[in-house]
């Protein structure tokens, strides 16, 4: 199977940006396409995946993504970023899955044993040592867990925010929401996320402990 | 092709400010969760954005693009076998099929020397001589007596028999290999229709 040139980059040559692989797949290229999915594959399924806490079908959500996105790259608007439509897609695609199903909130820790094995996690600091990278597998484990503990909105917005770096009107515009609602929804997530971190032990002593319970009682209000 | 878009990646909280990269992981989640602790929210989110970026983020599937252009019809799914074994197999087959079609003579004369009539009443005899030894025997050798007698009423002749026998072992392994043949070594994953 031959591939073309098209975005295929000589050493020193940038990659072809967002828009111009969206006009040659609109001008008929599959390798543009290729290039968008293998793109945008591994932000699109990191957040679905703790969506849907499965891996397996957190791929099948991806794909569907990107067959939707394909069909639809028409009407895409080339005045906003690509990735924010992507994730509206997702956001769509995985909301009309867990309405379908009616998926509970379901512990990561129940679902990472079958696909931890294929997960990258992030290198520690060589000088952290063996006790500070154990120090760091738990913590990444403990926050996996009570990331996994929280209502699928309030996950989705703290990945589309912390993990993909999307400002409030962009995560607005994925979920469909008031810019104002964004930042309460936000403020709410960090504090159930702190919350239900405090409630797994890892809450340092003292002031977080006395502010915690006000705060939870806040958030549950 | 290595997946791009590093800045999707990378966690730029744009409205915050200077994104913690240094420090030990519980220091940035006290860190956190003390910003948190004391309304600042800035301060928080900032500290919160260092913790993600500590978490996993997963690799995708090594065909997951080509299943998708797969999906949407861009590309044609690869051969689950290399073209010249592909070429081989369809030569055997043929070479099968024509010996066949030429060797039903031969089977028929082969089938002169078996007669599934003498094998049978070897069998009967046998078994009549043990099934006289005790009653059980005899109960499950009627029965047994019963169903042979019908399907040699069938079978009436022994071309008609090892014929039989010859093209449903063949037919087997025929459609076993075109099996082979004809799967992808890939199959798409649930797609809902559009």
């Amino acid at each position: 199977m031959h591939r073309t040139a098209l975005g295929q980059p000589r050493s020193g040559t940038p990659s072809p940006t967002d828009d111009e692989l969206v006009l040659a797949t609109l001008a008929g290229s599959a390798e543009a396409f290729r290039l968008l999915v293998e793109r945008f594959q591994r932000p699109v399924l990191s957040v679905i995946v703790r969506m849907v806490s499965d891996r397996s079908l957190a791929e099948d959500l991806a794909q569907e993504v990107f067959v939707k996105a394909y069909y639809k790259l028409g009407l895409f608007d080339r005045q906003r970023k690509l990735s924010s439509w992507l994730f509206k897609i997702a956001h769509n695609t995985t909301v009309d899955y867990l309405r379908r199903s009616q998926l509970d909130t379901v512990p990561l820790e129940a679902s990472t044993a079958e696909g931890n094995e294929s997960w990258e996690v992030l290198p520690n600091r060589d000088e952290d040592g063996p006790e500070g990278r154990a120090e760091h597998a738990q913590l990444v484990r403990a926050l996996s867990a009570a990331l996994g503990r929280l209502p699928p909105h309030y996950r989705e917005i703290l990945l589309l925010r912390f993990q993909q770096g999307l400002a409030y009107h962009e995560i607005a515009d994925v979920m469909g929401l008031a810019m104002g609602t964004v930042k309460v929804q936000l403020h709410r997530a960090r504090k159930r996320l702190a919350a239900e971190l405090d409630e797994a032990g890892f809450a340092p002593p003292g002031r977080w402990q006395e502010n915690s319970s006000r705060q939870r009682n806040k958030t549950e209000r | 092709m290595t997946p791009q878009d590093d800045r999707l990646q990378t966690v730029e909280p744009r409205e915050v400010g200077m994104l913690l990269s240094v420090g030990p992981p519980e220091d940035r989640l006290r860190h956190w969760l003390a910003a948190e602790g004391a309304d600042r929210g800035e301060e928080a989110e900032t500290a919160l954005a260092s913790l993600f970026a500590m978490l996993p983020i997963p690799q995708p599937s090594a065909a997951f693009a080509d299943r998708v252009l797969i999906n949407l019809g861009l590309e044609t799914r690869p051969a689950a076998y290399p073209w010249w074994s592909r070429a081989m197999i369809a030569v055997c087959l043929l070479l099968a099929g024509l010996t066949t079609a030429y060797a039903f003579p031969l089977i028929f004369s082969l089938a002169q020397f078996v007669a599934p009539g003498e094998v049978a009443g070897m069998v009967v005899q046998t078994f009549v001589g043990l099934a006289s030894q005790t009653d059980e025997l005899l109960a499950i050798w009627r029965v047994f007596a019963r169903v042979v007698n019908t399907a040699l009423l069938v079978a009436t002749s022994p071309q008609v028999v090892v014929a039989l026998l010859s093209l449903t072992v063949f037919s087997v392994f025929t459609l076993r290999g075109l099996n082979q043949l004809l799967s992808p070594s890939r199959s798409s994953e649930y797609v809902q229709a559009l």
